[in-house]
């Protein structure tokens, strides 16, 4: 880098080029690699003061936020403050504790099986006001198994509070245990393509719900869609390996 | 554009409410893995905020987008973090090497390219940011009043310099040295 071209990002960096004589140093950054990686550096340079204090806010922030979470308690799978990541990782903790017994399963019976892999964590619903009465049925039913029950209660607490994504998620559970598995996937699939928290749990729901069909393809495509970082990630590769053994 | 982008603009305007859901979303996964290796509860949350950081130098590129999922993008970050953490402590060379095979095998060209960018940009910004506090701490001043937009002129009155042309030559001259120290790191 000559010195003239140090001085020219001089004077651009410090406003004082005319329009023109700006245009030309940044179609020469364009073009010119060693120049342009200068200009690049000066760029970075001159925003970097600006930065340290964005970042040294968000540092704060997420010091602040992880206070609330990596405790030993969440590796001993108790009661969690978060009640969609109790839900999620129990249910992940139990689908690997299954992992031993699927496969053995697996060997002794030909392939794997819906109810091996189907283990629901009880639910708990977030309720406001009058639907709390529905909320608390639906937790009873759903714990017993009473399926259909659940499914009244869960409608009912939907009447109120339509948008609830965990009871959205848990009616499509009842409905696949109801074996009505293609009603589960139109309410599990947008919310398996969608962004929410529930994501991956919907996705490995709609997973199972072909799962229960015995349509295999069908399975392991819905689960190659958990991604790894996912919550369920690790299941539904135990289960895309023992459907792969079944093939 | 992935789903997960809406998490990169929260980095970007450090949304703690939405900054709340990415640890509710991640965090456990990140508490089991670096447990499962050895690490603590509290190594698993340092690693855990490194990769946010580096994701958020990476977001820092204005023409930067998301298109993998954040989850997978976090994880081969604070893997590779917690790998090179045991490199530096000389700890089990073979053990190490596996394990970073393995989580490279579970996640696509477009995590591994976008996690390595963040990474590099996060190095970057680390020498960068060295350099920086070798300044005086006059061109450190100096630098950081313009940078956060102060009129050449009042910067000029702030630090009792006579006039806006001595303002820029001694800016010059900051830039100058940062650069060469930088460029040494």
């Amino acid at each position: 880098m000559s010195e003239q071209d140090i001085a020219l990002l001089d004077d651009y960096f410090n406003g004082l080029l005319n329009t023109d004589a700006a245009r030309a140093v940044e179609a020469r950054a364009a073009s010119e690699t060693a120049f342009g990686e200068e200009f690049a550096l000066r760029r970075e340079m001159q925003a970097f003061p600006r930065r340290a204090a964005e970042r040294a806010a968000l540092r704060g922030t997420l010091s602040t936020v992880s206070q609330d979470f990596f405790q030993e308690k969440d590796l001993r799978q108790s009661p969690m403050t978060a009640r969609v990541s109790r839900m999620r990782w129990l249910a992940a903790a139990a689908s690997l504790a299954l992992v031993a017994v699927a496969v053995w399963l697996f060997t002794n019976t030909g392939g794997p099986t819906y109810r091996q892999f189907a283990q629901h964590d009880a639910p708990s619903f977030t309720v406001r006001g009058v639907a709390d009465e529905a909320a608390s049925d639906a937790e009873k039913a759903f714990a017993e198994k009473n399926y259909a029950a659940a499914l009244t209660a869960i409608d009912r607490l939907l009447a109120v509070q339509a948008d609830d994504p965990t009871a959205l998620l848990y009616k499509g559970i009842c409905l696949i245990e109801l074996d009505r598995t293609a009603e589960a996937r139109v309410l599990l699939a947008p919310m398996a393509d969608g962004n929410t928290a529930l994501r991956a749990e919907a996705r490995w729901y709609v997973a199972l719900s072909y799962l229960k069909e015995k349509n295999p393809p069908a399975c392991r495509a819905e689960l190659l869609k958990v991604t790894a970082g996912e919550s369920r990630y690790m299941p539904a590769q135990e289960l895309i390996k023992s459907l792969r053994a079944g093939d | 554009m992935h789903t997960d982008h809406r998490y990169i603009e929260a980095l970007r305007r450090n949304d703690e409410r939405s900054i709340r859901e990415i640890y509710r979303e991640y965090s456990t996964q990140a508490l089991r893995w670096v447990v499962a290796r050895g690490g603590t509860p509290d190594d698993a949350r340092d690693f855990f905020q490194e990769a946010l950081m580096a994701v958020f130098e990476k977001a820092q590129q204005p023409d930067f987008v998301l298109t993998c999922p954040l989850g997978a993008l976090l994880h081969v970050i604070y893997s590779r973090k917690w790998i090179d953490s045991l490199r530096q402590k000389g700890r089990d060379t073979e053990v190490r090497n596996v394990e970073e095979r393995r989580y490279n095998l579970e996640v696509s060209d477009d995590v591994l390219t976008v996690a390595e960018d963040a990474l590099a940009e996060q190095s970057r910004q680390d020498r960068l940011a060295r350099a920086f506090a070798q300044l005086s701490d006059l061109c450190r001043q100096l630098l950081t009043l313009l940078s956060n937009g102060a009129a050449p002129k009042e910067a000029a009155a702030t630090l009792q310099m006579n006039s806006v042309d001595t303002l820029y030559r001694r800016k010059n001259a900051c830039t100058e040295r940062w650069r060469a120290v930088f460029l040494e790191l």
